[in-house]
């Protein structure tokens, strides 16, 4: 059963190692603010998903599975953009556009095709966590690195000096360093994978 | 036949269920959605008059004119939207005791580089700027996302609506607003909208208000 | 004239200035996936620019003359089930009477289903308020734009696959660095403001 949640994290990562889910990894990752809050959200959608899907997968005739999946996650992905709207319009506006993209999160639909219909509930609960803490900890990470770069600043405090703050490494919180930070990260690990084995 | 017509049922159940929960779960969302957008602007409009002592309290009073604004460039590619050009909303800040005009708070609103900038400004009875709060935009995080610091607001502090110009140097900060790094267009939208919704204002109430 | 203008800033906007890939951060998947060679990028960029276009248009008709006013929360769903459907049936009809183009695209239509850039070119059609005209435009140019930086992509990708790369950086990390340059070149094109 743990062994369901943990390889989310690490072994099967699935930003990091399976490179899925990359718009939002890379849209949002902007403060550590917007990370935990699209991670949230995804996980969310990804852990209730998974349930539904485990629970209704010899209901759903296999022909139509996919379009039944799509409903699913469209319908969380839909609660929690009303709900965010609602109580947390802030973080709201400032995910934009990347929270009704998370019916386009190949991971969500990923691990209801490659999982949930295989597995009973728990293990499915387990596996739907897991991804969602893997993917949250990717974007914490990447905004982690982008924010005390691009703002001087981690998670709204201030961490950098003064005249750093003041003129910081602009790219960094811009389009590039979004790329140039999820490649490097990418090669890091890649180096950290081999050394391992 | 009859498998495909079980297959349609059974997606057209799930879509059923789907949207049924959704219009539970909007009915339930819409109006706190609706509420906090007013509650904001409400705390927003407090916010922009503080600073200035009057000796009574004061409560907002809506005021809604028509004004003939020149038809400005419209891209037939986008939907126009009905109201803008015709009438200008703002509020008169009205002495409690004495039913005095105190000073006039308003939104200004002008597309900038990826989103609409609302500005929701607070003037006394000179049209000097007391506060602005930026309180909607989506701009470039970390460029023009800043016109929320603090420290960009608060150069509009009693600034006349014409002594703001634009600058890029620190040595000109006194008379004139410091454009946030790498985002100008911003920096520019916010202090046209406001010189020009001042400039309107200013016109409209000097008229003698109705 | 002045119609033709918009549409020429609509073009250079929705192409260079917010391209769909390298700034909006929209499409990355295939932008990754499908960037390896050039023929099945110059594929997926075709396949990508008929479906956004023609996905642009539905979902607008949707949108105003059916879920406007009442059913504006369903629109997350009803797009996507729209954009499914229509990749469903482009590929049955250009299956039938185009066997040709079908071989040429067909591998790439199921995964534009999962493309976010042709769900989110419909959802910002409408929050950014285009007519009818302007998002059938809207569409295309941002497919223009994926296929341009996705075939350049591929371009620069083919050839170092002969390059000697530290083996860590090899295939997906050295195409999020080479995407970050691009970026950065892209980047140049923010300042216009038209």
């Amino acid at each position: 059963m743990l062994k369901e949640f943990t390889k989310g994290i690490v072994k099967e990562n699935p930003v990091f190692i399976m490179a899925l889910g990359l718009c939002p990894t890379l849209a949002v990752t902007t403060s550590i603010e917007n990370a935990i809050g699209m991670g949230g959200a995804a996980t969310f959608v990804l852990l209730m998903s998974n349930v539904f899907i485990s629970l209704l997968k010899n209901l759903i005739p296999s022909q139509v599975r996919i379009p039944a999946y799509i409903v699913v996650i469209a319908s969380f992905v839909t609660i929690v953009d009303m709900v965010m709207h609602a109580y947390i319009p802030a973080l709201h506006k400032s995910l934009g556009l990347f929270i009704p993209l998370i019916v386009v999160n190949c991971i969500i639909l990923g691990r209801a095709e490659a999982f949930a219909n295989k597995n009973n509930v728990g293990k499915s609960i387990m596996d739907g966590l897991g991804m969602g803490v893997g993917f949250t900890l990717a974007l914490v990470l990447i905004a982690a690195i982008r924010e005390l770069l691009g703002n001087g600043t981690l998670y709204g405090a201030p961490v950098m000096w003064e005249s750093y703050r003041n003129s910081p490494m602009l790219m960094a919180i811009l389009a590039p360093g979004a790329f140039v930070t999820m490649g490097l990260l990418m090669g890091l690990l890649n180096i950290l994978n081999k050394k391992k084995s | 036949m009859m498998y495909y017509l079980k297959l349609a049922l059974v997606l057209l159940i799930i879509a059923g269920v789907a949207a049924g929960i959704l219009a539970f779960v909007n009915s339930k969302t819409a109006p706190i959605i609706v509420a906090n957008k007013l509650a904001n602007e409400i705390e927003a409009r407090k916010k922009v008059m503080e600073g200035l002592n009057f000796s009574e309290d004061f409560d907002f009073v809506k005021k809604e004119v028509s004004i003939d604004k020149p038809a400005g460039k419209c891209n037939p590619l986008k939907i126009k939207e009905e109201k803008t050009g015709s009438t200008f909303l703002y509020y008169e800040v009205v002495g409690k005791d004495t039913g005095k005009v105190l000073g006039y708070t308003f939104m200004s609103a002008k597309s900038g580089y990826s989103s609409i900038v609302k500005t929701m400004v607070g003037v006394d009875t000179t049209y000097t700027i007391n506060k602005i709060r930026v309180i909607s935009q989506s701009e470039t995080p970390g460029l023009g996302a800043k016109c929320q610091d603090e420290d960009f607001m608060a150069q509009f502090d009693k600034k006349n609506y014409d002594a703001m110009k634009v600058t890029k140097s620190k040595s000109e900060i006194e008379t004139a607003i410091l454009s946030i790094t790498g985002a100008t267009i911003t920096t520019r939208t916010i202090t046209e909208s406001l010189n020009a919704d001042l400039k309107t204002l200013a016109k409209v109430t000097a008229k003698g208000g109705e | 004239m002045e119609f033709a203008g918009s549409v020429f800033t609509l073009a250079i906007t929705a192409i260079f200035v917010q391209n769909y890939v390298l700034a909006r951060f929209l499409g990355l998947c295939p932008y990754v996936g499908v960037s390896k060679k050039l023929d099945s990028a110059l594929g997926m960029g075709m396949a990508v620019i008929f479906v956004m276009t023609l996905a642009s248009t539905i979902t607008w008709l949707i949108h105003y003359y059916i879920l406007v006013p009442d059913y504006v929360y369903l629109r997350t769903i009803t797009f996507i089930l729209t954009i499914a459907a229509l990749v469903q049936f482009v590929e049955m009809v250009i299956q039938k009477i185009a066997p040709a183009l079908y071989k040429a695209l067909g591998v790439y239509l199921p995964l534009i289903t999962t493309n976010c850039a042709v769900l989110g070119v419909s959802i910002l059609n409408i929050d950014e308020k285009f007519t009818f005209i302007g998002s059938i435009f809207n569409g295309l140019f941002a497919g223009v734009g994926f296929t341009l930086v996705l075939v350049l992509m591929a371009g620069m990708r083919e050839r170092l696959e002969e390059a000697d790369v530290p083996e860590s950086m090899r295939g997906m990390p050295l195409a999020f660095v080479i995407a970050g340059i691009m970026a950065l070149a892209f980047l140049g094109f923010s300042g216009f403001k038209l």
